[in-house]
């Protein structure tokens, strides 16, 4: 962290803070900007404090919201969407695009942790992805599962589903199935009194046939 | 704390509002009957010209209606134009503005003009380009009139409806070299009363929205004056002459439309003017046209046609203001007419061009906009030892308005 502005726009900025808790926060960017970098699921990266410090917020994206207007909702009552008018809301009129994303560690001192941040982020503060060796080593606990299964107003069983499947791309694909089963052996015991849900989750996790050629 | 509108009082008031605009809509249906025969019979050209020399020539004044444009490009009254094909590629501007009054309560006497400029392209697919250009008035010169009295919200309008016109002018001056037919588009009526009475500079705006409007030929823009909603009486008041017999005309009888006051020009078109279609093109007889057609020559006379922008059969109609320049070439007003009323469709049910709505979206200064405006100007001022302070007025409103909730039965 702390790095210059040129470094965060290389590493692809998700967007800045709009409005924080330790719990989680929303960030907001351009829809001109929206693009694979807004993923349901992915692991996002802020600063909390001072930069300089190097501790970070780590949270997944749970939701991407964009907002209408009057003027927007005229131009969908149209018959058919002029182009020009379409490519003028989404460069010039800016429409925002929030980004609600759920804290599920922090890094402090170069490790990281699987609890909630001891502060939240401040407003307009950079929010990035996490790169992939941060993913690959901040998803080798599963620790963070019960934030999310606890989280509110969260879809969580899909939330754990996508960042699982998210970070298991972090793993070279002779480790993909393993890192999938143990993901799913430590989801049966969080959800062993709910065995629907399990089967749900576990479900949605299920390694691919290739994977599961890989690896053995 | 209750709310100081006390809606229980209105609602009698309200009940009587009602019948009394029905009342209002019954009656008028005989007389839109009447001018609707009236319109309809308007075939005669020769005979209209006629009827329009003799209130300009005799010591008649107070004609105020609408006139065929010159021949030889006068077109029948009740004659109405199919809606044309739009011209491949065009290039669309749009300006508008908004301002901020100047208020002797606010801790700093100024005012604030903001344009907004709008270009799209149409049958190009480009994005289209905007900016603003906001402009604050703070000196003494800008803010006071001879006598030292601080200006007029009016003064004000008639400085943001000139910078509207040259901000126009510019940017077409500027894309001369992109897709023609340049459109340029103003929201309002091209004709201005600028009040010199209440204006104290009103003499050089005029003289500098002349010249803009030269920019704008010389350009050889298609200028247009958007009219939502008109409320013009042009046509009525020239079906009120054309009953007339000769001996009658006189300023007293044309105080009024006589049995057709309370029409306007859109009531009848409505029942006139299929989806799509325009009008006639005239002019409407006034000392403000003549001026400008006196002081710039004919080309800078103003025209007008209706046109009906719905696309359902509820009617819609708008009047389009344009220079003569512009309506007395046909292709012209083809285009003029064809871009409206594509402009006039990308909003589906908000029949309004989308360019004008645009440049009216940047433009606008919210009141959110306007409190940040007077806080950078408070902080600027304790930064060079002023003590910025609202009057004790504004001051006691702010207070009696900032905790008021709004209370509401479940």
């Amino acid at each position: 962290m702390g790095q210059p502005m040129m470094d965060v726009q290389e590493r692809r900025l998700v967007g800045r803070v709009l409005r924080a808790s330790t719990v989680g926060f929303d960030c907001g960017t351009r829809g001109s900007r929206l693009d694979d970098l807004h993923t349901f699921g992915a692991f996002v990266k802020t600063p909390i404090g001072d930069e300089q410090q190097g501790t970070f917020a780590i949270g997944l994206i749970y939701a991407i919201r964009i907002d209408d207007d009057p003027l927007a909702r005229e131009l969908v009552m149209a018959s058919m969407v002029d182009n020009n008018a379409l490519i003028d809301q989404r460069e010039n009129r800016m429409v925002p695009v929030e980004i609600g994303v759920v804290n599920v560690g922090y890094g402090v001192d170069g490790g990281l942790i699987q609890s909630l941040p001891p502060r939240p982020p401040m407003s307009l503060a950079q929010v990035e992805l996490c790169p992939v060796e941060e993913v690959y080593q901040f998803t080798q606990k599963c620790d963070f599962f019960r934030l999310v299964i606890n989280a509110k107003e969260v879809p969580s069983d899909e939330l754990i589903a996508a960042a699982v499947r998210y970070a298991s791309w972090a793993y070279p694909e002779a480790e993909r199935y393993e890192y999938s089963v143990r993901c799913g052996r430590y989801l049966a015991r969080l959800l062993s009194h709910d065995l629907k849900r399990l089967a749900h989750v576990l479900e949605l996790i299920k390694p691919s046939r290739a994977d599961r050629q890989y690896a053995t | 704390m209750p709310l100081s509108l006390e809606f229980a009082k209105l609602v009698d008031q309200v009940h009587t509002m009602g019948r009394y605009l029905g009342h209002v809509q019954m009656s008028s249906s005989n007389r839109l009957e009447t001018a609707l025969r009236l319109f309809n019979a308007a075939t005669d050209l020769d005979e209209i010209h006629e009827r329009i020399r003799l209130v300009r020539e005799s010591s008649v004044s107070g004609y105020r209606g609408a006139t065929p444009t010159p021949r030889p490009y006068s077109e029948v009254i009740a004659g109405v134009g199919a809606p044309p094909m739009p011209p491949p590629a065009a290039t669309i501007l749009a300006a508008d503005g908004s301002q901020v009054y100047p208020d002797q309560h606010e801790s700093a006497l100024y005012y604030l003009i903001n344009i907004g400029v709008f270009v799209y392209f149409h049958g190009a697919p480009r994005l289209p380009y905007q900016f603003t250009h906001p402009d604050l008035f703070y000196a003494e010169g800008a803010l006071k009139d001879k006598d030292g009295r601080v200006v007029t919200n009016q003064t004000v309008n008639a400085r943001r409806s000139l910078v509207e016109m040259q901000w126009l002018a510019r940017e077409v001056w500027e894309r001369q070299t992109e897709a023609r037919p340049l459109l340029a588009l103003h929201d309002g009526p091209l004709l201005k009363f600028f009040g010199a009475a209440e204006v104290p500079d009103a003499g050089q705006i005029e003289a500098d929205y002349m010249g803009a409007l030269q920019q704008l030929f010389d350009a050889g823009a298609l200028l247009v004056g958007y009219g939502d909603r008109p409320r013009s009486t042009y046509i009525i008041s020239l079906l009120h002459l054309l009953r007339l017999h000769p001996g009658e005309i006189n300023d007293a009888v044309l105080r009024n439309n006589g049995d057709l006051e309370g029409l306007t020009d859109a009531m009848l078109l409505a029942y006139v003017l299929e989806p799509g279609e325009r009008s006639a093109i005239m002019t409407q007889n006034s000392p403000q046209n003549k001026e400008y057609k006196d002081q710039k020559g004919p080309d800078f006379e103003i025209a007008f046609f209706y046109i009906n922008v719905a696309d359902s059969t509820r009617p819609v109609i708008i009047r389009v203001d344009l220079p003569m320049w512009v309506a007395r070439d046909p292709a012209a007003v083809d285009a003029v007419h064809a871009l409206l009323l594509t402009q006039c469709g990308i909003q589906g049910r908000k029949r309004y061009p989308y360019a004008l709505t645009r440049a009216d979206e940047m433009a606008y200064v919210s009141s959110v906009e306007k409190s940040h405006l007077d806080e950078m100007i408070r902080v600027e001022m304790l930064r060079n030892q002023l003590e910025p302070e609202l009057s004790n007025k504004l001051q006691s409103k702010d207070l009696a308005r900032s905790g008021r909730t709004k209370h509401r039965l479940r």
